[in-house]
């Protein structure tokens, strides 16, 4: 693993290699040409420096998630991953079978948990004379996708602009899209309201900070999971700082952490990423 | 597929009850298929199209009332959002827009008013926007009274 170790501070320049589809940080100076130490190609891209533009840019919500770097990661990951399945033990396989939930399972929620989630957030109530008779003088209420009459007993959903429909009826609508088929009141604004009073409200008032910290603990998951391997195989754990320093998450120093390696290295890493907060 | 049956079926009744509910309207399912209708719609007053009757063609696809009707103009009409050879429609109900709580004849409706209040931002028709974009009412107008003579109205002896 030779991924210049202790270079020059001025030096240091980041490679994206399209052979091993990943970065690699090498000094310039040292070995010409440039080679990359995992594949002993030269298949190499020069990246933009990680600490001049984005580590002043605003770290909007989930950014580094949306990040190409990012899923590229994962992406190389999961092949490398299951190229080697033969010789790696079960715990392993288990372990990285889906990187993305071993984050922080609300920072992925909020993307992933849209429409499908409206579906089965309703529930299914059995309707009763007095709701009819409460959304309706005459007590006749017809659902809106069959055009029947809803019956006593029958099973129903009750969106939260109070639009009463079958079960059977809403829910495959409700499975492809966010609203109302009377009043097209989107679900997932209630849903948000109703995170927001739980719990402060992910999706609205997230300061920066809470952002960053709640990157920095997925970051030092997956930083942790890492570990576990006897070397930086994959060159994971260079990638996953570079990808942290990029975003400023652990200060515009980044340099000096991409090349560490060994135990103390990663101890020293971890310190890092956890620490880095006091700039904010 | 049977809930489509089901609610079209339903439309159906609702369409011989109502027959007179609605005078500019006359939705009708194909004898064998009730998957495929047809409406007359009276073109609306005080436009161009006022004195033409036009001929739309419904298919309604099995995940109805999910998904929207397909429907087209059958008979040539002058409009920014209908296609002049196609006789497709741009219309958002239709589209993205869609809902289940409406029917093939509320589709009709919003068709009539359509008609009634053309979108030349969004064109099918370039030549019919372009009149209106521009301005051009009058041109507009007088194209569409044409196009509306020749192949909306009956043929006068």
């Amino acid at each position: 693993m030779a991924t210049a170790t202790g270079a020059e501070e001025s030096e240091l320049n980041t490679y994206w290699c399209h052979e091993c589809d990943m970065s690699v940080a090498l000094s310039s100076s040292r070995s010409s040409p440039l080679m990359c130490p995992h594949c002993r190609t030269h298949f190499l891209e020069l990246m933009d420096s990680p600490s001049q533009n984005d580590a002043v840019a605003p770290l909007s919500s989930l950014s580094l998630f949306d990040s190409p770097f990012f899923h590229r990661l994962i992406h190389h990951h999961l092949v490398s991953n299951s190229n080697t399945n033969t010789t790696d033990s079960p715990n392993d396989d288990v372990a990285f079978e889906d990187p993305l939930s071993l984050l922080s399972p609300s920072l992925i929620s909020s993307k992933t948990a849209s429409s499908k989630s409206s579906a089965t957030a309703v529930p299914v109530i059995l309707v009763t004379s007095a709701l009819l008779s409460q959304l309706d003088p005459t007590g006749v209420v017809s659902c809106a996708v069959c055009k029947d009459d809803i019956e006593i007993d029958e099973e129903a959903k009750q969106l939260p602009c109070n639009h009463l429909y079958h079960s059977d009826c809403i829910t495959p609508w409700l499975e492809l899209h966010d609203s109302c088929p009377l009043c097209r009141f989107r679900l997932s604004a209630a849903e948000e309201e109703a995170e927001g009073e739980e719990e402060d409200g992910f999706d609205g008032a997230l300061t920066s900070s809470e952002i960053r910290s709640q990157l920095r603990a997925a970051m030092v998951r997956l930083s942790e999971l890492m570990e576990e391997e006897e070397d930086d195989f994959y060159g994971l754990r260079t990638t996953l700082n570079h990808i942290a320093s990029r975003h400023g998450l652990i200060g515009s120093n980044g340099a000096s952490v991409v090349s560490e390696e060994g135990e103390g290295g990663d101890s020293e890493n971890f310190s890092r990423i956890g620490g880095g907060n006091g700039s904010e | 597929m049977q809930a489509s049956r089901a609610r079209l079926f339903k439309e159906y009744k609702e369409v011989q009850r109502e027959k007179s509910a609605d005078p500019d309207i006359q939705l009708v399912c194909d004898d064998s298929n009730i998957f495929k209708w047809t409406a007359l719609i009276k073109g609306p007053s005080e436009t161009p199209f006022e004195g033409g009757v036009f001929q739309l063609a419904f298919s309604v696809p099995e995940q109805y009332p999910l998904q929207p009707p397909q429907v087209r103009f059958l008979t040539k009409i002058f409009h920014p959002n209908v296609h002049f050879k196609t006789g497709e429609i741009c219309l958002d109900i239709l589209k993205n827009a869609w809902s289940p709580a409406w029917t093939l004849q509320s589709v009709c409706r919003a068709i009539i008013a359509l008609m009634a209040h053309p979108e030349p931002d969004s064109p099918l028709n370039c030549d019919s926007g372009n009149l209106l974009r521009s301005g051009d009412v009058r041109g507009y107008q007088s194209m569409a009274r044409m196009y509306t003579r020749l192949a909306a109205m009956p043929k006068k002896g």
